[in-house]
């Protein structure tokens, strides 16, 4: 018993590290109809601020923050250039702009930060553990769950129920209209970008702890949040956060019964998914803003 | 001094020429109707005062500035505002909300978060006002989607006047109304507090001469008349281009 309700935590804290990539994934795809290919870099450069940071001797709790600051600072560059040229463009062009940045990226960071797996130097308060129904279970992982929560909710509440948000969604549902209101679009979609690659570096910060950083981390996890886009349903926040959750249970729980065949089980079950629901979990709304 | 001057406008697309020249001049609080057959130009000067396409050549000055280079929003915010044939920014959002919203952004509020309570505050007596002159306050919280056409219309031109534009670009507004529902719609905009400057255009004629103080005529890309309504109707090269010798 006590062992499942471990795998089970174990299974939320990846689940809501997946959900905060996924959101920042899904937040420019479904608001700004745009692929961007670059998260998983931001994931990983996130990673990599927070193992500097935190070997650095700074104080511990601003890593998280600092990743976020640097990767919604890269995100800001990018939307300035090139991004901003092609946000128009049809999806094949922005998948093959992004992805080749990606690969760019991956170079330059391996290039700065070292081939070798970098696990980060964390403080005493998070090395410990707590003991649930008698097995230990990291602090760590419980601290990220409780942040992963409370910014999925902070996100929400930004992009649904603020009338920033709105502005956002009528952006992207007529930008000239919007324009005609005295609101500079392009500043709009520039937060917006800043703000998902920002929430890649964040979660990269918050998991670098559970996964460490090496290369070739951000093309899982790029993969990872795809599916969780994809799974959840284009453009509905719900959706991202059920297909987070039911890809980051499906992963641990194929790692735990049937370790040699998990990647194998979870692209089964995913695939399995989308027959049965081809728009994803939630098919999303017309976009009604 | 004029709040609109436009001089020598020009704008081609490929080797069609759609302005040749245009001059124009517009005064605070003037009513002014820009009528003219398809494809005479009209969108496209609306485009190019508004700041969605640039001129090829010429100038465009609101209050004395001269907007070149400066984009849609700026111009808006400086309190020139265009309407658009498409209808309604926020149709998931109620009535008054529309209102409030546009009210908002043009008292900064939509950037400055600070200043919130005050600035919602005086959008919501904005959003109130506009309904209760537009006779709407009993659909203040109807969803503005749900809104049957004539309606959203109307809810179009006060979104523009929410935000105390000094001039209003009007592009068809009352495209689709009932001729009752057209005039209750532009006697809004001669009721309205501070009055705005109004560039009309509408395909009814007997709306355009009946509300407007002067009209001006585009043809194929050059402006054949401008004077008050009664002289337009008489000039002999409006006859003819326009309304075919008929009037």
């Amino acid at each position: 018993m006590g062992f499942y309700l471990i795998q089970t935590l174990n299974a939320v804290a990846f689940s809501v590290l997946l959900m905060l990539c996924g959101l920042g994934l899904s937040l420019v795809l479904s608001l700004m109809n745009f692929v961007n290919l670059t998260h998983g870099a931001s994931y990983l450069f996130g990673s990599y601020v927070a193992v500097v940071w935190l070997g650095s001797g700074a104080p511990w709790w601003l890593a998280v923050p600092a990743a976020f600051l640097a990767a919604a600072l890269a995100g800001l560059l990018l939307d300035r250039f090139p991004f901003a040229r092609f946000y128009g463009r049809n999806h094949l062009a922005q998948v093959l702009l992004t992805y080749g940045l990606s690969v760019m990226f991956a170079d330059l960071m391996r290039l700065g930060f070292g081939a070798e797996i970098r696990s980060p130097a964390l403080p005493d308060l998070l090395r410990g553990v707590v003991f649930v129904l008698g097995m230990p279970f990291p602090i760590y992982r419980l601290v990220l769950i409780l942040a992963g929560g409370v910014l999925a909710l902070v996100l929400w509440y930004l992009f649904d129920r603020t009338i920033w948000g709105a502005v956002v969604r009528a952006s992207v549902a007529d930008r000239r209209m919007v324009e005609t209101l005295g609101l500079d679009t392009s500043r709009v979609f520039a937060v917006v970008m800043a703000i998902a690659a920002g929430l890649g570096g964040l979660s990269g910060a918050l998991g670098v702890g559970m996964l460490s950083a090496y290369p070739g981390l951000d093309e899982e996890i790029l993969l990872h949040a795809l599916f969780v886009v994809v799974l959840g349903g284009l453009g509905t926040f719900r959706g991202t956060v059920a297909g987070a959750f039911i890809l980051g249970f499906a992963m641990t729980f194929a790692r735990v019964w049937l370790p040699e065949f998990a990647g194998f089980l979870t692209l089964l079950a995913i695939a399995l998914l989308l027959v049965l629901r081809p728009d994803g979990l939630v098919a999303p709304r017309l976009r009604q803003v | 001094m004029n709040l609109l001057a436009l001089r020598g406008i020009r704008r081609s697309f490929g080797a069609l020429e759609v302005l040749r020249g245009i001059d124009l001049d517009m005064a605070e609080g003037e009513m002014l109707g820009l009528i003219g057959p398809n494809g005479a130009g009209k969108t496209t000067l609306f485009n190019l005062v508004s700041g969605f396409l640039p001129a090829d050549a010429g100038s465009v000055a609101f209050a004395g500035r001269d907007l070149q280079g400066l984009s849609p929003a700026a111009r808006a915010r400086m309190g020139l505002v265009r309407s658009f044939q498409k209808s309604l920014v926020f149709p998931g959002l109620p009535v008054v909300e529309n209102l409030a919203l546009a009210a908002r952004l043009r008292l900064g509020g939509g950037y400055r978060w600070w200043r919130g309570r005050a600035v919602a505050e005086e959008a919501a007596a904005r959003a109130t006002e506009l309904l209760d002159l537009a006779g709407l306050a009993g659909k203040a919280d109807t969803l503005a989607g749900a809104l049957p056409h004539g309606l959203q219309r109307v809810l179009d031109v006060l979104v523009a006047l929410a935000q105390r534009p000094r001039l209003l670009l009007l592009d068809e507004p009352t495209a689709g109304l009932a001729t009752d529902e057209a005039q209750r719609l532009l006697g809004l905009l001669r009721t309205v507090q501070p009055a705005p400057a109004v560039l009309l255009v509408a395909h009814d004629l007997d709306l355009v001469f009946g509300f407007c103080q002067r009209l001006a005529v585009l043809d194929l890309g050059r402006l054949i008349a401008v004077g008050p309504p009664d002289s337009v109707r008489a000039d002999p090269e409006v006859q003819r281009a326009y309304l075919g010798g008929l009037a």
